[in-house]
């Protein structure tokens, strides 16, 4: 099997191109609104997509994730809002552009960086995907162990600002991962004696209410202290320029190559994604650019670099998913629970087992990515000028009852909806004290798998936890995860000096 | 008071949160000590359930000590407009609840076009005709999609039952 099978897959089935079209439609619509990220919507449809076929169901979504974390660039343009967090370095130049009477460049531009980066990752996917899985498919439960280890510390230091918030909400995730049934003696464990929690928590109700609930109760609150919503902005797109100089575009290419590479790599990484990727390639690209004077105030060079960054992580972040079965982000972890549901086992032997379907996915990507870049080069301004005429109070309301019905359908429980709620106030109490939920679902996903492979390991070994200094691999692994959580420690010890520096400094000046 | 003013205002929420993490991570750790055990393996069913929760209790209580409102210096405190959050929360949270309640006695339509009006109201939504149009709007769209195209099963609702009996 190989890229041109899964085309032909697509060319044989023209059904699947309509699935991509909505993929593309819904995502960027989605991506576009301001708050509401694609993961959360992913959450939402993932209910209704256990009535599709699973290929149809992974491509839809799929391409549903690429084009809403494009269209988070339309709000962090247009509304000065990250349409999604990996928008957020994009919002420095711009919106300044949008000031300036420059949106539908900047859009433009956007569309390219992002178009440009999104195909390297998905190149590097394609080809290093089949590369990786031969290997890892020697791999045993001791290196297994390690690479759930690496991915657990990793994601709980990196994706959080607080390393330790960070690895908590990981932790926190990974022991509701083991409520229910113990997968080796069969007995119920931590279920208080509840025989619905036997059978554990359910992954949909949990997303939901961790990412779907506590936006609404978020976006409720800025409502209510807003206590006026309205357009954000209504014609600042209508006579905005499009021209972008030869001189703006020979500043822009590099950039967006070198921005697409280093996307692409960290992509590579379980957990850092899309937002460290995009303020690395900003930080990168103003640190070498030629006009770092306009950085931040509207240069083309600071909406192309993390455009290109944070859309080249969507193809390798699905790597560690195909070869090792360890999401490397939230949607990806959403995207392993419907392989899940479907019956589709995720790790090395995914290219043997589904090869097809994973090549179809990987055609998939590449004309949704062909096909968000066409709506948003053309559209981008309209969707934008659409969006910002919706009043989302309206909106808010009817994802609240799609809620209900996601939860609910997903085993047809409504044991689920109370789940849901919990999990909702649960995931706005992680907001608010700045925990991540990012880190508990995907800690939650792999929770499971980490523990058989620990007691796999142990059981079968001579020398109990000492197996793993046994196996290099293994502990290349650990070390990387150790390697990394101490960076990311004495990282966030010199923030916290500079910032009470910074403090001491104020009260001197006073 | 301002978004901006409430928000400087400190307060002890964080404190309080990491009081409830500590009872539950102590409840936790009781009960994942409690779980039944194979005498064969080193690492058993108890080993990470007690790992993870310990971990977590000492988190929780460096964190309390460290919100503590006591302390004059509570730099390290997020700050938070509880007051705001318990509007939002409270009421949405018991409409979700509500909302199942509700779907048992009057069925789905019914129960989502109140549940919707309600929810609205709390999105500050007050033009009452508008509000209606789209609670009755949305209520068809979803039962015609989910239940009528998707074939999703909804209970019709007790009441229904009755109502006949009533002409």
């Amino acid at each position: 099997m190989n890229i041109f099978d899964g085309f032909q897959v697509i060319a044989s089935a023209p059904q699947l191109l309509l699935y991509i079209l909505a993929g593309v439609i819904v995502g960027v619509s989605v991506g576009a609104m301001p708050g509401l990220s694609a993961a959360a919507v992913i959450a939402l449809i993932v209910p209704i997509t256990l009535y599709f076929e699973p290929t149809s169901a992974l491509i839809f979504l799929y391409v549903l994730g690429k084009a809403g974390r494009y269209g988070g660039s339309i709000a962090a343009i247009l509304f000065n809002t990250p349409g999604t967090v990996s928008s957020a370095a994009t919002m420095q130049d711009g919106y300044p552009l949008t000031k300036q009477g420059r949106s539908t460049a900047a859009l433009r531009m956007a569309t390219v960086a992002s178009v440009s980066g999104d195909f390297i990752g998905d190149l590097l996917l394609i080809f290093g995907a089949v590369l990786i899985a031969s290997y890892t498919e020697t791999f045993g439960p001791p290196e297994f162990f390690a690479i759930y280890f690496m991915a657990f510390i990793i994601i709980g230091s990196v994706i959080s600002d607080s390393v330790m918030k960070g690895i908590v909400s990981a932790a926190i995730g990974v022991i509701v991962a083991l409520i229910g049934t113990d997968p080796i003696t069969g007995g119920a464990r931590m279920t208080f004696g509840i025989l619905e929690l036997e059978r554990g928590f359910g992954l949909i109700p949990m997303l939901v209410g961790l990412f779907v609930i506590s936006e609404l109760f978020d976006q409720a609150h800025g409502i209510l202290a807003r206590r006026q919503t309205g357009p954000i902005m209504k014609n600042e797109t209508a006579n905005s320029s499009a021209k972008i100089s030869w001189l703006e575009w020979k500043l822009c290419i590099p950039t967006i190559l070198r921005s697409s590479v280093l996307g692409a790599f960290i992509g590579c990484l379980p957990g850092l994604g899309s937002a460290v990727a995009c303020f690395a390639a900003y930080g990168e690209e103003k640190r070498r650019a030629k006009r770092p004077h306009l950085w931040g105030k509207g240069a083309l060079e600071g909406v192309a670099a993390p455009e290109a960054a944070n859309n080249a992580v969507s193809g390798p972040s699905m790597i560690p998913l195909l070869t090792l079965g360890v999401p490397g982000s939230t949607i990806a972890a959403l995207l392993m629970g419907v392989f899940t549901i479907h019956g589709i086992q995720v790790g090395p032997s995914i290219f043997s087992t589904s090869g097809e379907l994973v090549f179809t996915l990987f055609a998939a990507g590449l004309l949704g990515i062909a096909g968000y870049g066409l709506v948003g080069f053309y559209f981008g301004p309209w969707i934008g000028r659409t969006i910002a005429r919706i009043d989302e109070r309206y909106i808010y309301p009817f994802i609240f009852v799609m809620s209900f019905i996601a939860a609910y359908s997903a085993a047809y429980s409504f044991l689920d909806i109370y789940v849901m709620a919990a999990f909702g106030v649960i995931g706005y109490l992680m907001r608010v004290f700045k925990f991540s939920a990012s880190a508990f679902i995907i800690a939650f996903v792999i929770g499971k798998g980490a523990e058989e492979a620990l007691r796999q390991s142990v059981l079968l070994s001579n020398d109990g936890i000492m197996i793993f200094a046994e196996r290099p691999i293994a502990i290349v692994f650990i070390c990387i995860g150790v390697a990394v959580t101490l960076f990311r420690i004495i990282q966030s010890f010199r923030r916290r000096g500079e910032k009470t520096l910074d403090v001491q400094s104020d009260g001197v000046s006073k | 008071m301002t978004n901006e003013e409430s928000l400087t205002r400190k307060s002890p929420s964080e404190f309080v949160f990491s009081l409830i993490l500590l009872a539950i991570s102590i409840v936790i750790l009781v009960s994942g000590s409690q779980s039944k055990v194979d005498e064969v393996e080193t690492i058993n069913s108890r080993s990470l359930p007690v790992i993870l929760s310990s971990f977590v209790v000492f988190f929780s209580v460096i964190r309390s000590m460290q919100t503590y409102p006591g302390f004059e210096k509570l730099k390290f405190t997020e700050i938070v407009d509880t007051e705001m959050a318990m509007r939002v929360v409270v009421p949405l949270t018991a409409i979700m609840i509500g909302y199942v309640e509700l779907v048992h006695i009057s069925g789905y339509p019914v129960a989502t076009v109140v549940v919707m009006l309600a929810v609205l109201w709390i999105y500050h939504v007050r033009h009452w005709k508008q509000a209606l149009l789209i609670s009755l709007f949305a209520s068809a769209l979803s039962y015609i999609a989910f239940a009528k195209l998707l074939g999703m099963y909804f209970p019709a609702g007790w009441i229904w039952k009755y109502v006949p009996s009533l002409f």
